[in-house]
């Protein structure tokens, strides 16, 4: 029996951009980059993928669908984890899910998973890195009324049984369950595979598969509840002290004659 | 009349620092003050502290028999969700912690509710609220507004402030809870990889720590007699413990731990956003980096510009001088 996983995924601004180079958009409702840099897809949905396709290494019979919610794609960007080795890419397109509120990407996430599914596992990435809120797969398991397993560094399957190694803050633990069931992957997962010569041949090869609101029976976008107001980029004006010194031994001796002074050590 | 509900923590059976800030927080905007502890242990210990939180009123929910589901938190999610069906606050509050990122949400998503995560401010306005909470990172800060009625659920980031010691005397009531769900999800088994008799990152008055520009595992034997000599603890950047030069236990930032010591010695990091979500709260940032360019002097209170092996070796040397005389 083919197991069939989803992944959740989202299109981000480049954040190993300096930060120095973000500046606020035009409606005051988003950040852009100050240069013209091509947008990534979030770097643990990437974890998640590689999580899929590390099944998929394991000898297990997985099918990979993408899904991504969003609009202004990047098709050459978008179609990566179908580089790497997933199936399918499907996308919900609206201008609203641009910048609008978590409840609502989630409601139209969910609407997505059951106008595709059923999947026996679904994965996202722990946090995407523009809003960093990593509360969206928790409130798709909420809303669709499946187990949430969060930062998982490994997945095994065996007999129909899942094996979870789980990142906490002081070590890990080993969760077990069942399918169906969604988990949420850290970068300690390991890095995304590079895709290699036949995948991105494959990749051009495939298109995605375009979903609207209307095809899913979704209303438009009625205004948050909670609204975004206004987005600001603090000020900083710490002065800091440069320690000189003739050399870099010199440097060292001062730095630590300072810091006593100061009663820090 | 603002009515606020807290969902505490406990760590080492004790109240949770955070939830000493979250009580801080929540008495500058609201009229009554609410506060909830899931008795998973012995409530005997705790209860000694009851009358240092300064609520209005401690629910203290009993679930029998009394083991916890940790990391999963189905329980939590259960119980909480039965306790506040049954009544109306404005707000309900938690820290943004591994236990909050998931409770918070959990409860929020399935109770209809809306959530809000990581903030770092909260302001009552005439008709409702307004939140700060940082985006890409720390970027930027993003306002949100709040209108008054729909009950959201917030979480907080630890270390936004200090907690006061007035006293109140709450009313304290226990409630307790049946929970029968089958549990599809369970925790075999549980590691812990920080040594216990170091001193904790969270607790540490000194940290030093250390980023891709350290350059190996062999490499970082040697911060760590900087941190020895200090009675510091260790932290590292993503990057490192990605490396596998450290374990990820130590990183600090976004998706680490959030430290604040009074000295934090930032070696070989070059200050993305993200890690400094973990630190910048840090009452004194020295950086070493040997690019003067680096965002981490931004942050930092005294600036080092060049190899850090060189540096630190002569730092280590002169502080044990100045030790001994
Ligand atoms: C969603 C998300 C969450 C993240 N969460 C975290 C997090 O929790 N914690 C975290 O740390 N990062 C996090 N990151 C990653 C973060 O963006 C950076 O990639 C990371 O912090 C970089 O680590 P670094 O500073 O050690 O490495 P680099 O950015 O590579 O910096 C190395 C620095 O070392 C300096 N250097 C090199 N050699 C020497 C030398 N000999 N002497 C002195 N200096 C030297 C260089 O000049 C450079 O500035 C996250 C990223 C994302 C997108």
């Amino acid at each position: 029996m083919t197991i069939q996983i989803a992944i959740l995924a989202k299109q981000v601004l480049d954040t190993e951009i300096p930060s120095d180079q973000f500046k606020i958009n035009e409606n005051g409702n988003n950040l852009e980059t100050k240069g013209n840099n091509s947008p990534i897809i979030n770097g643990f949905d990437l974890n998640a993928t590689e999580a899929a396709l590390k099944l998929r290494d394991d000898g297990h019979d997985v099918n990979i669908t993408v899904i991504m919610a969003g609009d202004g794609f990047f098709l050459d960007i978008i179609k990566k984890p179908l580089s790497m080795g997933a199936d399918n890419l499907v996308l919900l397109q609206d201008e609203s899910l641009v910048g609008c509120g978590s409840t609502f990407t989630v409601k139209a996430l969910s609407s997505v998973i059951d106008k595709i599914g059923p999947f026996d596992i679904i994965l996202a990435g722990r946090h995407a890195s523009d809003f960093d809120n990593g509360h969206v797969p928790i409130g798709i398991a909420e809303t669709i009324n499946l187990p949430i397993i969060t930062y998982a560094s490994e997945i095994k399957i065996k007999n129909n049984h899942l094996m979870i190694k789980r990142i906490t803050l002081n070590g890990y633990q080993i969760i077990e369950t069942s399918f169906p069931c969604i988990i949420t992957v850290s970068n300690e997962i390991g890095e995304p595979r590079y895709p290699n010569l036949r995948g991105i041949m494959t990749a051009t090869k495939k298109n995605p598969k375009i979903f609207s609101f209307r095809d899913l029976g979704l209303d438009e976008q009625k205004e948050d509840l909670i609204q975004l107001e206004r987005i600001f980029i603090p000020e900083n004006n710490l002065n800091t002290e440069f320690i000189t010194g003739e050399d870099e031994s010199e440097i060292g001796r001062n730095l630590a004659i300072r810091l006593k002074e100061e009663g820090l050590i | 009349m603002i009515k606020t509900l807290l969902l505490s923590e406990i760590t080492d059976e004790k109240i949770s620092q955070n939830t000493y800030e979250l009580i801080n927080i929540a008495n500058e905007i609201s009229d009554e003050v609410s506060l909830v502890i899931l008795n998973f242990s012995d409530c005997k210990t705790l209860s000694k502290d009851f009358d240092k939180l300064y609520v209005d009123f401690i629910y203290v929910l009993t679930v029998p028999p009394l083991n916890t589901d940790k990391g999963i938190y189905n329980i939590d999610t259960f119980v909480i969700s039965k306790f506040i069906e049954s009544k109306n606050y404005d707000l309900i509050l938690l820290s943004k912690t591994e236990y909050g990122s998931i409770v918070g949400p959990r409860v929020a998503f399935g109770n209809k509710k809306e959530y809000l995560s990581d903030c770092v401010a909260i302001n009552l306005r005439e008709n409702g609220f307004s939140i700060t909470r940082p985006i890409y990172g720390g970027v930027a800060n993003a306002d949100y507004k709040i209108p008054p009625g729909i009950s959201p659920i917030i979480s907080f980031r630890p270390g936004l402030s200090l907690s006061s010691s007035d006293i109140k005397h709450p009313i304290i009531e226990e409630i307790t809870f049946e929970y029968s769900c089958q549990q599809h999800v369970k925790m075999i088994n549980e590691f812990n990889s920080m040594d216990e008799n170091k001193i904790k990152l969270e607790d540490a008055k000194i940290i030093v720590s250390g980023g891709r520009g350290i350059g190996g595992e062999l490499e970082f034997k040697e911060l760590n007699k900087l941190v020895n000599l200090l009675g510091g603890a260790l932290g590292a950047s993503r990057a490192a413990c990605d490396a596998g030069w450290v374990d990820h236990s130590y990183q600090i930032g976004l998706t680490g731990k959030t430290v604040s010591p009074d000295l934090y010695i930032s070696v070989g990091i070059s200050g993305a956003s993200q890690h400094l979500a973990g630190c910048s709260m840090s009452r004194n940032i020295v950086a070493i980096n040997n690019d003067k360019n680096a965002n981490i002097f931004n942050v930092a209170r005294f600036g080092v510009v060049g190899d850090w092996k060189s540096i630190v070796k002569s730092l280590i040397s002169t502080i044990e001088d100045l030790n001994i005389r």
